[in-house]
Order: structure tokens, then sequence, then C-alpha cells
């Protein structure tokens, strides 16, 4: 498969029932289906390319484990995965739990091989900074939403699935969560041209 | 305006121009949306479009909109008589524009929640706010702000890109992990399908069990002995570990086999950072801690790896040899960690050095302060790491 192609929603269905009877190469295209956008999810909420990569691998690795308990009966496969994703960035929380004082700036490491010069480097990584803070504002399920749906890719649908809310509630959410977001990166000199 | 590209079934387009229809979007508009479902889309919205006139031309009588509106404002009167929505709604009463105003006040938010949705979505598919907002002319200051807001989240949130190296790494490790379970997979399935008769089947199993616990509990704990973690056969190895430390009797020995413990947690660290997995390895950093903590209590040595919280102080009631043999391991483990050129499978060298850097430091620092606390000479100073052994 093409990995730029995106599946529909009964493509994935039909590669999961297919995973799900042993097949390696549905295993393949849902791996190539789901990689990036786990990837991002994660990377938006940990801010830390390098972790993120080994998180997406764990995520994997535990899909593999237990995709024969999943179960559709109305809820989508992406929901049960980004579910799996969510779970493994609070263990990876938990274990650091003893914050080791790492400054911001390590934590805030690389922004991927296409920013390439220093200048859109420096301010991509600005701008992680300032948006992950204004983040910090929202409530965790505002936070949340916004993950799923901004790095995550996820329909509204998706979302509901995945956070355990209805769809309006998604959405309502999802309206507050920008809004208070506006207020926040308003205020700040490094977005106030670009919100004027 | 842009074409849309998106992909949906003939009913959701429909929805979808029905709204605009409502919004006073023409049949046309919406066909310019979506250009390539015209044939099928034209006769619906023709027929809605037809429907909808209808709908809204029948008008009600005139005495009994009358009586329904007097009966209806005394009821709010009787509920809420501070509140003014009667006189707004008398108002609005006289006027069907005033009426849809309000009523559109009411609902206003929830719209606005569905329309930035919508927004949200179009630009997940690539479209600009500009689309979005010619869509939606009437929400457009409300809406520019929001969208604004949530372009600059979305523009973050894409910026993150994995290595492409990294990518495929971890892909094919993950299909390796999928081959190894398919191989095990397959190997149960005829087993149980034309080996095992109803008959047969207790008597094959006890045999089965004790063959089990005899031979392949011992192979498998060897071909474990390499696992790390994110292995299949890596619980194997922990399971062996943890049957080795409630076999083990005396707190000598067990402080001993911590220490031992958290030299093998460093050598799988070391594998991880070969692989490139180093949050893994920060991760695997609590276990090496951990061991040690559980070394140190075992051997009568109140620790604590913060310098700044209290000194690591001996209160051993253990003899000096017992103490010395737990030096002696402590001293070949803290090795592990202390080899110049770890090989870096990862092309942003200059992260990931001042990471493993850190792994190093407080890898050595936790066994330096033990061996410094098990020592009887507390002349030696278990910070003078600082000095030497960090390696670049």
């Amino acid at each position: 498969m093409n990995r730029e192609q995106k599946l529909t929603k009964d493509q994935v269905d039909r590669y999961v029932v297919l995973a799900q009877k042993g097949e390696s190469s549905a295993f393949e295209v849902l791996y190539d289906h789901f990689y990036d956008q786990i990837f991002r999810y994660i990377a938006f909420k940990t801010s830390d390319s390098l972790i993120a990569e080994d998180l997406t691998e764990d995520v994997f690795l535990r899909m593999l484990e237990s995709i024969k308990k999943f179960r559709p009966q109305g809820h989508p496969f992406s929901s049960w995965l980004f579910r799996i994703a969510h779970n493994r960035v609070i263990d990876h929380y938990r274990k650091r739990g003893r914050d080791r004082n790492v400054p911001l700036d390590t934590i805030l490491t690389t922004v991927g091989e296409s920013e390439s010069t220093l200048d859109n480097y420096v301010e991509t990584k600005l701008a992680m900074r300032e948006v992950n803070e204004a983040m910090k504002s929202l409530t965790d399920l505002q936070r949340e939403v916004l993950n799923l749906r901004f790095a995550g890719g996820l329909s509204i649908k998706e979302t509901a699935k995945a956070v355990n809310r209805n769809e309006n509630s998604v959405k309502a959410l999802q309206h507050s969560a920008v809004k208070k977001l506006r207020v926040l990166l308003q205020t700040n000199q490094l977005f106030s041209e670009q919100l004027a | 305006m842009k074409q849309f590209k998106i992909n949906k079934q003939l009913d959701d387009i429909f929805n979808h121009c029905i709204e605009l229809m409502h919004q006073g979007h023409s049949v046309e508009d919406c066909v310019k949306l979506y250009d390539s479902q015209k044939i099928h889309l034209v006769p619906l919205l023709k027929a809605a479009k037809i429907t909808i006139n209808t709908a809204q031309s029948i008008s009600p009588d005139r005495n009994a909109k009358t009586d329904t509106r007097h009966r209806f404002l005394t009821e709010i009167n009787q509920m809420r008589s501070g509140y003014n929505i009667t006189k707004k709604i008398d108002r609005a009463w006289i006027s069907p524009i005033r009426l849809f105003t309000l009523a559109k006040s009411v609902f206003a938010t929830e719209k606005l929640d569905e329309i930035l949705n919508h927004c949200i979505a179009l630009m997940n598919d690539g479209h600009s706010i500009e689309d979005c907002l010619s869509l939606y002319e009437s929400n457009r200051n409300k809406l520019m702000p929001l969208l604004e807001a949530a372009a600059i989240s979305m523009s973050t949130a894409n910026s993150f890109h994995a290595r492409d190296h990294a990518k495929q790494a971890t892909k094919s490790r993950f299909l390796d992990a999928v081959n190894q379970s398919q191989t095990s997979y397959k190997f149960r399935i005829p087993f149980s399908r034309s080996l095992f008769r109803p008959i047969a089947l207790p008597m094959t199993a006890i045999v089965f069990f004790a063959l089990l616990v005899l031979g392949v509990g011992s192979i498998a704990a060897v071909y474990s002995e390499n696992a790390i973690p994110g292995d299949s056969n890596y619980w194997i190895k922990r399971t062996k570990e943890n049957v080795l430390l409630a076999i083990t009797r005396s707190d000598a020995e067990i402080a001993q086999t911590h220490a031992r413990l958290a030299s093998t947690r460093g050598e799988e660290m070391l594998k991880l950072i070969e692989q490139g997995r180093i949050a893994a390895a920060e991760g695997h950093l609590d276990s090496v801690i951990r061991h040690l903590d559980a070394s140190a209590q075992h051997s009568g040595v109140s620790l604590t790896l913060n310098s700044v919280d209290a000194p690591p102080t001996k209160i051993s009631v253990h003899t000096d040899e017992q103490l010395g043999l737990l030096k002696v391991t402590l001293r070949q483990g803290k090795e592990i960690l202390r080899i110049e050129n770890v090989p870096l499978n990862m092309e942003n060298q200059f992260d990931a050095t001042d990471r493993l850097d850190r792994i190093r430091y407080e890898f050595e620092l936790a066994f330096r302060i033990l061996i410094w606390a098990v020592d009887n000479s507390n002349q030696s100073d278990p910070f003078w790491i600082n000095q030497s052994v960090v390696t670049k």
C-alpha cells in the first residue's frame, strides 16, 4: 500500500479483522496508517520527539499484544489505539514521577528533519514552547480533545469515543478550549501580530 | 471558492447542503462545493428546496396564533414573573425576523460549536481559514479569532515529525514482533486440532505440563538471558530474577543479588541506547535505582541519592566481610556504563548526547554513593565523579 494513502474507516475495520486473524501484512498497513497520527499526538503531549518515537513504538507493541481483545461494537479502532497511547504517556510520566528537574530547553527537543534552517528551528521551538504553556491552562479534558483533534487528526465521533463523552460535549469542549487558547495566545508577543 | 475534496457519503453531503440552504445559500452554491456529485445532488436539492419553500409558506391561523401567544405569555409570567424574556417574546412575536433572531441567539453557542468543528475538519483536510469563513460569512467575526487560534495549535502539532530512519527502525522491530507472535500462533492451532483427541487430552496435558516445567522452562530461561524491554521473552527473564530473589534468604545475599540485578539493568540500558531508545533507557534507570535502594536496605545502609537532603549514612549491622563482597559486586556493576563510545543510532547527536550523559551520570552516581556508603573509610567523596568519569 502507498504509505501516504489514507484508509477509510471501513478499510481500517477490515484490516483490523485481518490483523486479529494474524495477518502480518494487515499489521503493516495499520502501522503505516496510524504511525504519524500517534507520533504527533504523543509529541504534542510530551513536547519531545525522541520520547514520542519510543512511546509510539510501545503503543504499537501493546496494540499487537491486545488486538485480539479489541471488540468494535460501535467503538472505532482509532479511539481504542489512541486510548493506548494516552495510557502509555501517563505511564511514562508516572515512571518519571521523581522529576529530575530537566530544564524545559532540554525537554523541547527535535522539531524534525523538515526544519532545515536555524531561524525556522528556533521559531518553531519557541512557538511550541508557548503553545505548550498555553495548553497547560486548559482543563485536562479540553487539552485531550485538542490533542486528539489537532495532533491525532481524529474525527469528533472518534474523539468522543476516546474520551468517553458524547459528540456534542466534545464539540463544546473543543469550542471552549480554542476560545481560551485564543485569549492566552493573543497576550503572547510571539503571536500577537498573527492574532491582531 | 476552492473545490472541496471531501470524500463524504451522499447523505452527509446532502445534509451539509440543507444546512447551507437554511443559512441562505443557494442550490448552486452547494453544487459548486461538491461538483463531483452534481448529477446525484441537483435533483435531490431541487426537491429539498421545493419542500423548504413549501414548509416556510405555511402560516398559522391568525386567531389561533393570538390565542396561543396569550396562553404562552401567561404561562411564562406565572413561572418567572421577574424575567424579561416575555418582553422580548412579546416584541419578537410581532416580527418573524425578530423571532428568528431570538431563537438564533438561544442556540447560537451550539451552532458555533458545529461551525467551528466543521471548519477544523476542513482545515485538517488542508483548506484555509478564508475558505471556511467564506462558507460561514455571517459568523465571520466570531469565527475568525477562533480559527486563528486553532490554526496556530494545529500548525504546532504538525511541526513534529518522526525521523524517517527511526520510523523505519520501529517498523522493522514491530514487524519482527508480529512475526514472532505469528510463529507461536501458528504452532498452537494444528497442535490442538490434530493431536489432542478428547480421550487423551487429560493425560497429554499432564505430560505436556511436566515437560513444560522441566524442559521448556529452563530453555526459555536461557533463551531470555539477553532479552531487553520490549522483547516478547523479557518477562521470563524478570520472572526468573524474582524467583531468585524469593529463594534467597540472607540479607547479605539479597543485597548482592540486588546489586547484580542493578548491573543487569545497566546492561539492558546500554542495549536500549544502542537501539536509539533513549526514553526507554531513561525509564529503565528507575529500575537500577530501585535495585540499589533495595541493596542498600538489605546491607543495613541508610541511603539517599539526593546529596542536598542528607548525606549517606552507614548504619551497618553486618560484618565487614559481607559488605566487602557487596562492594566488589557493586564495583563490577559500575563498570557497565563506563564505555566511552556507546554507538548512537540516531542523527540528532546533540540532544541525544546530553541525555545519555545524564543517564550515565545518574547511573554512576547511584553506584558510587552506595559503594561509598558501604565502604568503611568515610574519607572518600562520592561526588568526585563530577571531576572525572562523565564520558562525552
